[in-house]
């Protein structure tokens, strides 16, 4: 992942969730850091490439920084801290009854 | 010569217009019928889905059709009429099957006031879907359903086997109490229920008189978005990714739909359908229609992004590939 991609990846989740929010993003060799900033929270996303796989971290304003394995964890941490009002969504296998 | 008759077939999205009619052409009471196929979005897939014993009568008409109506529908049904016309195809009626996001109204209204159409075909019928799962949600939130049951003369419940109909039913007589209600059973529908009534029904007339001066009406920010890939996607990833995709966009998500190369098992198309965060199990279609093997998904919500679903699916994909 580069620093455009991110910054479209966080852009896309930004306006599916309705948040106005300032975003930046750097890059330090291959650790890309986004910072996201609106009225509801301040957040800071990094994404770096580990020998165990990608590793992403999520960290409010005064909160512990947490990590992810992957971009879904991510997604669930940005979407509780920036829109909490939204409901979450789980993939759900239909199965018939009548079977 | 007396008109052909019409008949559209509506509902909302992934409510399972297309499954219906895919079992219905299997029906030899339904040979001689020419399908005019309408998909929101640039890439067309029902069209693909769609496997009629007579290909030549299937026609596709993509964009808006009730935003687009008059010029779009007289055309394609001109352009059958023509080949009808001239011997190339044979057929006897109409189907429409409308996008999962089209307002019937101006469709109706279309049919009625098209100069060049009048006195070639006649409305005989508004059949819409209304989905068990979540249909009576469905209907709530989103204007299109509501006037797709409102202008129907009958409402078919779907996917039946996966809900009790009762809400969807109740939900469905709240906007039409003249319609007559069917039950699908597991995406079957007596053909006949598709084909022109013996007479014309009440609920058909106030279709009629109701789509006079209407004006299409859309869910506020929704948006299609595209994905065409060539690599073939790994089976993991395509799960992985949709999980994500639900976590992101949540019930704003309206549907997901589309063919997919699968890593493991690229000779054969997997069809994803997905409506809101229900997804059916992947069904394989036997060969790529028409040659054409790239993965092509569609996406329909809410203040969708051009080009995102294709950046979470690389990041997944890159994900998956640093675990392995």
């Amino acid at each position: 992942m580069n620093p455009a991609e991110l910054e479209a990846l966080l852009s896309g989740l930004l306006r599916m969730w309705q948040v106005q929010a300032a975003l930046s993003v750097s890059a330090n060799g291959e650790t890309l850091t986004a910072r996201i900033e609106c009225d509801a929270a301040a957040v800071t996303v990094g994404h770096n490439v580990q020998p165990f796989g990608i590793v992403w971290h999520v960290q409010e304003t005064g909160k512990r920084r947490r990590a992810h394995s992957s971009a879904i964890g991510m997604i669930r941490h940005l979407r509780e801290a920036l829109a909490p009002e939204r409901g979450a969504a789980r993939v759900v296998f239909a199965k018939s009854f009548a079977e | 010569m007396s008109p052909l008759p019409l008949t559209v077939l509506t509902g909302f999205l992934g409510s399972g217009k297309t499954t219906l009619l895919r079992h219905a052409f299997t029906d030899p009471r339904l040979a001689g019928t020419a399908v005019i196929v309408n998909e929101f979005g640039a890439v067309g897939l029902d069209h693909d889905l769609l496997e009629s014993a007579e290909e030549d009568l299937v026609a596709l008409s993509t964009g808006c059709l009730c935003c687009a109506v008059r010029g779009d529908l007289g055309r394609t049904i001109g352009g059958l009429l023509a080949r009808r016309a001239t011997g190339e195809i044979a057929f006897e009626r109409l189907v429409i099957e409308t996008s999962g996001l089209a307002d019937p109204a101006p469709i109706v209204q279309a049919l009625a006031l098209d100069t060049a159409l009048q006195g070639l075909v006649v409305l005989a019928r508004i059949v819409a879907t209304v989905d068990a799962v979540t249909g009576p949600q469905t209907l709530a939130n989103h204007p299109e359903a509501r006037k797709q049951v409102a202008f129907a003369d009958t409402l078919v419940l779907t996917k039946t086997d996966l809900a009790p109909p009762q809400p969807a039913e109740q939900a469905g007589r709240r906007y039409n109490a003249t319609a007559a209600i069917i039950l699908a059973d597991r995406g079957y529908l007596d053909p006949t229920h598709l084909l022109p009534p013996a007479e014309p029904s009440e609920a058909l007339a106030i279709a009629l008189a109701q789509a006079k001066d209407a004006e299409a009406e859309h869910t506020e920010g929704l948006a299609t978005v595209t994905l065409v890939r060539d690599a073939p996607v790994p089976a993991i990833a395509l799960t992985l990714f949709l999980e994500a995709l639900a976590e992101a966009s949540g019930p704003d998500l309206l549907r997901i739909k589309g063919m997919v190369q699968i890593a493991e098992a690229p000779e054969t198309p997997a069809v994803v359908h997905g409506v809101q965060h229900v997804f059916h199990a992947l069904e394989w279609m036997d060969a790529w229609p028409g040659g054409d093997r790239r993965t092509r998904l569609v996406f329909i919500g809410r203040h969708l992004m051009p080009g995102w679903p294709r950046l979470l699916l690389n990041q997944i994909e890159r994900e998956v590939a640093a675990a392995s």
